[in-house]
């Protein structure tokens, strides 16, 4: 009988994110999207997951998974298998067994509950904590005490229904705003835990999406070589193509230096569906809901830099399954709901209405309206870069962030190119966005929000404070960079990521 | 009006202006692009640029007239907040290594007392910083200390 060895690989920047197993050193790597509350990491992996890749053969496993997260079924050969297990709120219902992960085994059979493999011994690791499916209650204590739970043992608070717990770790302040966002979306209320607070560290998945071969189709890919370490990122004309060559997540993954992940998912239909966040329905998601036309996912970053003493921080990208046509942005909408600073934040002045007249060219607020063009390219997210004691100034722990006249930034996907064009070096970025100051060794922080448009966008004009000297009327620096300026941002829907370390 | 940030730092270290700089005079106001600050000179961004920038030869000099810029201001109600961020990013340069050396425990201990006896002031002032919080300034610097104490160093608002 020969030994059965398994390793999992992490997110550095995201706690208990588990992107990677491996059995007997066959590693599967995890393809993760925004998680149920529509950001990634957040729910630690909770509904993120859109497809399985096989290292040996990139051989792509894409899933179906429900609005709590469970994996319904894969996509194997082009047809779907569905999971023989069921399963409830507390784990595989009484009767069924999750697989374990063999040599046998796909990955993607595996992560039946919650998007989360079963361990050899039956119970869940939970992260903190190991979770027994069948008693329905964690092995130890909860590490915050009778404040979090008054049994210890309980999970959930006995609703894993309208709760979940990601972490083993279910303090009272862990509920944010997704929560009540979920709620409204007329969701069950799936509860969101997002982070552990100020030393929360999760990581970003970017994606461009845009004409970039033969200006045939709209390529969205992981720009995992816009990352130190990462290489080159592979694009193909015929659909998404993710690829990584090198170390996939920087400091993390310190195995993974030849990875070479490469898969295409199939063309236009293959391609693994996002996993909506919050304003998903109930319902399963189905096979026909792949087509081509049906839903593209909003590039969402997120990422919250650990500044607690000795934290290292890395910078890293995650592929997020993409598809090539129709674009029909369901996400914005699942965002919008799912947040519920952005209704209740009186900087938060957006209109749906609105958003259409900013896209059209008709913004509203000081500055002038934003060219369609670049409109529908900030429907992609928008970006600035800051330095790190600007963060902890300006926007760590506070509600909202940016200037009253107007928070100046670039859409993600100029950034991504500028990244991808003179890599994370301070003083080269500054060059290119006319910022002054940064020298070599600045420490930058990108601070990501998923639509900018909610936010007043429009175009910066001269009077404003950040138009320096080198600002050049009409929303564009003089390295040919269009920005935006917009309202505060609710820091719910703004997130932060270390830059090249 | 922005000028370049290194240049205005050694003006104001070699004319021995640090204080105006520190309160944000008009002749070292600092306003970068991209920056979220809520008034109208950015000094985290500045100091930034100092702490990055500082040659080893000058950091002792440096750390004391930022030290004694910082006693000039931290009992006036206009001093309190660029005094913080003095804090911070001394604290920040302590864990990354870069620190000028300032004495956190003293200052904080400063401004800890100047906040106590500004406390209804600033709890009323609903200006830059202040405007997200029920209770004002109090509520940034509290959010503020909180960084600060993250970082590891002391806390100077409860």
């Amino acid at each position: 009988m020969g030994t059965l060895t398994l390793d999992s690989y992490f997110d550095p920047q995201v706690e208990f994110e588990e992107v990677g197993v491996a059995i007997n050193g066959q590693r599967t790597w995890k393809l993760l999207g925004p998680d149920l509350d529509g950001h990634y990491g957040s729910l630690h992996g909770v509904g993120g997951l859109e497809a399985t890749v096989q290292e040996s053969d990139g051989l792509a496993t894409p899933v179906f998974n429900d609005c709590f997260g469970n994996v319904l079924g894969a996509v194997y050969g082009g047809n779907v298998t569905w999971n023989s297990v069921r399963v409830s709120g507390y784990g595989p219902v009484l009767g069924y067994q999750a697989s374990t992960l063999t040599p046998g085994t796909l990955l993607a059979d595996t992560l039946v509950w919650r998007s989360r493999g079963i361990d050899p011994s039956g119970f869940y690791n939970l992260g903190a904590r190991y979770y027994d499916p069948v008693a329905g209650h964690f092995l130890s204590p909860d590490p915050l005490g009778h404040e979090a739970s008054m049994d210890l043992h309980s999970f959930c608070l006995g609703d894993p229904i309208n709760r979940f717990d990601p972490t083993g770790r279910f303090g009272k302040e862990a509920f944010n705003g997704a929560q009540a966002g979920m709620a409204d979306a007329g969701e069950n209320g799936l509860s969101s835990f997002n982070g552990f607070g100020s030393s929360s560290n999760m990581k970003g998945i970017y994606a461009f999406e845009g004409d970039f071969e033969q200006g045939e189709k709209d390529v969205l890919f992981a720009c995992l070589a816009l990352v130190p370490g990462i290489g080159e990122a592979a694009l193909a004309s015929d659909g998404a193509v993710f690829a990584g060559e090198g170390v996939m997540l920087e400091g993390g993954l310190a195995e993974g230096a030849d990875a070479e992940v490469a898969e295409s998912l199939g063309g236009d239909a293959a391609v693994s569906e996002t996993t909506l966040p919050a304003a998903e329905t109930a319902a399963p998601k189905v096979e026909g809901e792949m087509a081509a036309e049906t839903v593209d996912e909003t590039p969402i970053a997120e990422i919250e830099t650990e500044t607690g003493a000795g934290a290292e921080s890395t910078s890293a990208a995650v592929n997020e399954g993409q598809l090539t046509s129709g674009v029909v942005n369901e996400s914005r909408a699942a965002a919008d709901v799912g947040t519920t600073a952005a209704s209740q934040g009186e900087n938060a002045s957006l209109q749906s209405g609105q958003v259409a007249q900013n896209a059209a060219g008709g913004g509203s607020g000081a500055g002038d309206a934003i060219p369609a063009g670049f409109a529908k390219e900030l429907e992609g997210g928008g970006s600035w870069l800051m330095t790190e004691p600007q963060y902890l100034k300006f926007a760590k722990g506070q509600d909202f962030i940016g200037r009253a006249d107007g928070q100046f930034m670039t859409s993600s996907r100029q950034l991504n190119q500028i990244i991808y064009d003179v890599g994370t070096d301070p003083v080269a970025l500054g060059q290119k966005l006319n910022v002054e100051g940064w020298t070599a060794n600045t420490r930058l922080i990108r601070m990501d929000v998923s639509d900018p448009l909610l936010f007043n966008a429009r175009l910066p004009n001269a009077s404003m404070s950040g138009a320096n000297p080198m600002f050049i009327s009409g929303g564009k620096t003089i390295g040919g960079v269009s920005e935006i300026v917009t309202d505060p941002l609710p820091a719910s829907q703004v997130w932060a990521t270390p830059l090249g370390r | 009006m922005n000028n370049n940030p290194l240049n205005l730092i050694r003006q104001a270290l070699d004319k021995n202006q640090m204080t105006d700089l520190l309160l944000g005079a008009p002749e070292y106001c600092y306003l970068p692009k991209y920056s979220s600050s809520t008034s109208a000179t950015d000094l985290a961004a500045l100091l930034g640029v100092l702490y990055d920038n500082c040659p080893l030869e000058e950091r002792q000099e440096t750390s004391l007239k930022i030290e004694r810029a910082f006693l000039d201001i931290v009992k006036t109600y206009e001093g309190i907040e660029p005094s913080s961020t003095v804090i911070l990013l001394e604290a920040l340069a302590q864990k990354n290594g870069n620190a000028l050396g300032l004495p956190l425990e003293i200052l904080a201990s400063d401004l800890r007392n100047s906040i106590a006896h500004f406390r209804d002031r600033l709890a009323n002032d609903k200006a830059a910083g202040g405007r997200n919080y029920p209770d004002g300034l109090l509520g940034d610097l509290r959010r503020l200390s909180k960084n600060v104490v993250d970082l590891g160093g002391p806390s100077f608002c409860s």
